[in-house]
Parts: C-alpha cells; structure tokens; sequence
C-alpha cells in the first residue's frame, strides 16, 4: 500500500469510528462502551501501523521504490539500477531526518527548530547515501571519453533555488555584521551558506563519481540516477536545510529590525517547510498515481 | 569513445592512456576544441590513481596532442590526423593480435567474430 493510500485509511480508521460514536452517543451507556473499545482499538492499530511502517523504513524496506523505478524505465537492467538507487537514497535520508527528530526531541527536549534538526538530518543523510565506490574487479578496466558536469545534471530550476537562498543567507549575513545584539544572525546566514557550498561540492563529487564504459542502456539509467540524485537528492535538501537557517537568522535579527525579523524569518520557514513537504521521500511517489509512462522507454 | 586500460600489462599505464587518447585524435574520433575528461573524473572512471592520469595528460601535451588549460579542463588541439592507410594499419595490428589469442584459446573464425560483435554492441 503507498503512503498516501495509508494516510487515507489511517485517517478513515480514525475518523469513523468518532464519527459512529457521536452518532450512536443517543443509543445509550451501551452504545458508546461498544464504540468507545472500537475507536480505542482503532487507536491501538494506528499505532501498531506507525511504529511497524518506522521500524520498516529503518530497516531499509522500501516497497514503493520497485514500483517508481518501474514509472522511470521500461528496461528490466535499468529497473534494478534506479531502484538500487532510490533504495539507497530514501533509506538514508529517512535515518537522516529520524535521527534529526531524535536530538531534537532528546537534545534540545523538543524546544528547538524541529525544521532546522529535521531538515539538517535529511540533508546529511541524502549527501551520504551518494558517498559510495563500486568495486573494482581485476583485468582490464574501460571509461568513455566524455566529459561529466554538474550543470549537464542540474535542473535551471534546482540551480536558482540554490543561488536564490545563497544570496538571502549572504545578506542575512551581513546584515547581522551592524551590531553586536544581531551576531548570531551572521552565524545562521554563514552556515546556510556552508551548507550551500558543501552541497555544490557533493554534487561534483556525484558528477565525476566512478563510470566504467558499460552498455547505452545502463549509461542513459546512470545519467538519470545522477540527475536525480544531484536535483532531488543533493540540491533540494541543502536549499530546504539552508532556509531553515536562514529562517534562524532573520528571527535573531529582532533586535534590530523588530517584527519585520519575525515577518522574514516566518516566510523563510514556510518557504522551506514547503520545499521539504514537496520534496520528502524524493518527492517520487507521484509517478505512481499516474498511468506508466516511464522515463527511459 | 571508450578507453581500456590494463594494469597488469608490461605497458605503464599512463602509456596506455596516452597511446589510446593519441590514436583517437590521429583518427578524427576525437576532434581538435574537444574538452577531455578532468583527471579526478577519468581516474575515477578508470580506477586509477589521480597522478597516473595527470602523467598521462601532460606527455599528452608534451607531444602537442591536447592544450591545458588549468582549471578551465584540457582540450584536443589541431593536430594533423592520421590516413585512411595509417588507420587500416592498426586495425590489422589489432585484428592480428586478437585472431592469436582466439587460435591460443581453439576459438573458429565464427565464435571470434560473434565475440567481437557482442563487445562492439555492449561497448
């Protein structure tokens, strides 16, 4: 079952038993014990279905990549290069947004930026699910003469999201600079930036990583994989992760600007909320409502 | 375009880099303003060690046969190419080489020639 179609029933399970008891709460003491042991039972298996679907997804069971990687390519070779991908890559950003809930429930006792804990785990996890080497067998090895870019992969509109938020997190920066009461601002707008920098970085490192010269049909599934991973699994993380930060700057520019801090720090953090909300699970699960239509056909 | 290398070769590897790049040229494969692969990236492709590619590239450019340009990447330069005759000549070098490995291992004409079209389609 996809998430979305859980999400549907789970909330169903919830809702009508609630729904029955309101309805029934005229039938007597009877009546609402019968539909009280119905919702609480329901309640019971919302959280057999949470806890079973987290320990699932730690454990690195993806059931919907197969299904994705089916809606990206119709060749059987490129299936299972892509789903090794979108396994690997979802696995590790899901532990990397997990442990970012962990400290900030356990580390700050949930009194911090869940955005900026739950934002930063995902963006280290996507940048260390691309840290990986084949393995090299013995004999002769072969390569295309071909030249690898970050820009051959990045999307235009990846690209001025992350020059867009490099340059609000440059300002921001500065801006802190003017007085001592704002210089934690400065801090904020510096490490959205190093996280902006670190990403470009990680991008190269994905656009030059090993390729033996292998058939047209696995290099066209390489190529979409990369482009994936440095769009949606590289570029979309940092720009979420860094305006968070850049949320966390404006707001420590209070001091000095009053509430127009709270107004700028409030849109970055939408903003960047929306960002990860479209983006989470790799933002992917939409190829699946739709009719196939694979990429690579 | 594809490169080979063989490491347990009597042939340095950079040699053969070199060679293999050299040739691509001389044929027009490779035509002059081509940018090559950066060094990090065709080491990598390759498995080999980044100063094994960079030694490679610079007898490379020793011998005219690319320009670099730092950072900007290195590009294929206007050398004079190969003849049609100087092209046949290393096919059959190479066919040569290849029809003593296929009689050493009791391979026929046909089983050879399906080999070489099998690693033609997936090169």
């Amino acid at each position: 079952m996809s998430w979305r179609g859980a999400t549907v029933l789970a909330i169903a399970i919830l809702v009508a038993p609630g729904l029955v008891a309101v309805r029934s709460s005229s039938g007597g003491e009877v009546g609402r014990k019968v539909w009280m042991t119905v919702l609480l039972v329901a309640l019971l298996t919302m959280v057999v279905f949470v806890v079973l679907s987290l320990v699932l997804q730690l454990a690195g069971v993806d059931g919907e990549a197969p299904v994705i990687a089916q809606h990206l390519a119709a060749d059987p070779q490129q299936q299972r290069l892509l789903q090794r991908w979108l396994e690997r890559a979802r696995w590790a950003r899901f532990v990397g947004g997990f442990a970012g809930l962990v400290a900030w429930f356990v580390g700050t006792m949930a009194r911090g930026d869940i955005l900026v804990l739950g934002t930063g785990g995902i963006a280290i996890g996507a940048v260390l699910a691309e840290v990986h080497h084949i393995r090299r067998t013995s004999g002769p090895r072969t390569a295309r003469v071909e030249v690898r870019r970050v820009s051959d992969y990045l999307l235009a509109r990846d690209a001025r999201w992350m020059i867009g938020v490099g340059a609000v997190a440059v300002v921001a920066a500065a801006t802190g600079v003017w007085s001592a009461d704002t210089r934690a601002a400065t801090w904020w707008g510096l490490g959205a930036c190093a996280v902006l920098g670190f990403a470009r970085l990680a991008q190269q490192r994905v656009a030059t990583r090993a390729r033996p010269a292998v058939s047209e049909n696995l290099t066209r599934a390489d190529d979409l994989a990369r482009e994936l991973a440095i769009g949606r699994g590289l570029a979309r993380p940092a720009t979420f992760f860094a305006l968070a930060l850049v949320a966390r700057s404006c707001f420590a520019m209070k001091p000095t600007i009053g509430d127009v801090a709270n107004v700028l720090g409030a849109a970055a953090w939408i903003t960047a909320f929306v960002l990860w909300w479209q983006n989470r699970r790799l933002g992917l699960d939409f190829l699946t409502s739709g009719p196939r239509n694979p990429v690579l056909a | 375009m594809i490169l080979s290398v063989d490491p347990s070769r009597a042939l340095p590897v950079y040699e053969q880099v070199r060679e293999q790049i050299r040739r691509m040229v001389a044929a027009g494969v490779l035509q002059p303003g081509t940018r090559l692969p950066t060094i990090r990236q065709l080491a990598a492709d390759l498995g080999l060690a980044k100063g094994t590619i960079e030694r490679a590239y610079e007898l490379l450019e020793g011998d005219a046969v690319i320009a670099r340009h730092g950072r900007n990447g290195s590009y294929v330069s206007d050398v004079a190419q190969s003849t049609e005759r100087e092209m046949t000549v290393a096919l059959e070098v190479a066919a040569e080489a290849l029809v003593i490995v296929a009689r050493q291992l009791g391979a026929d004409e046909a089983a050879t020639l399906r080999a070489v079209s099998s690693a033609w389609k997936q090169l």
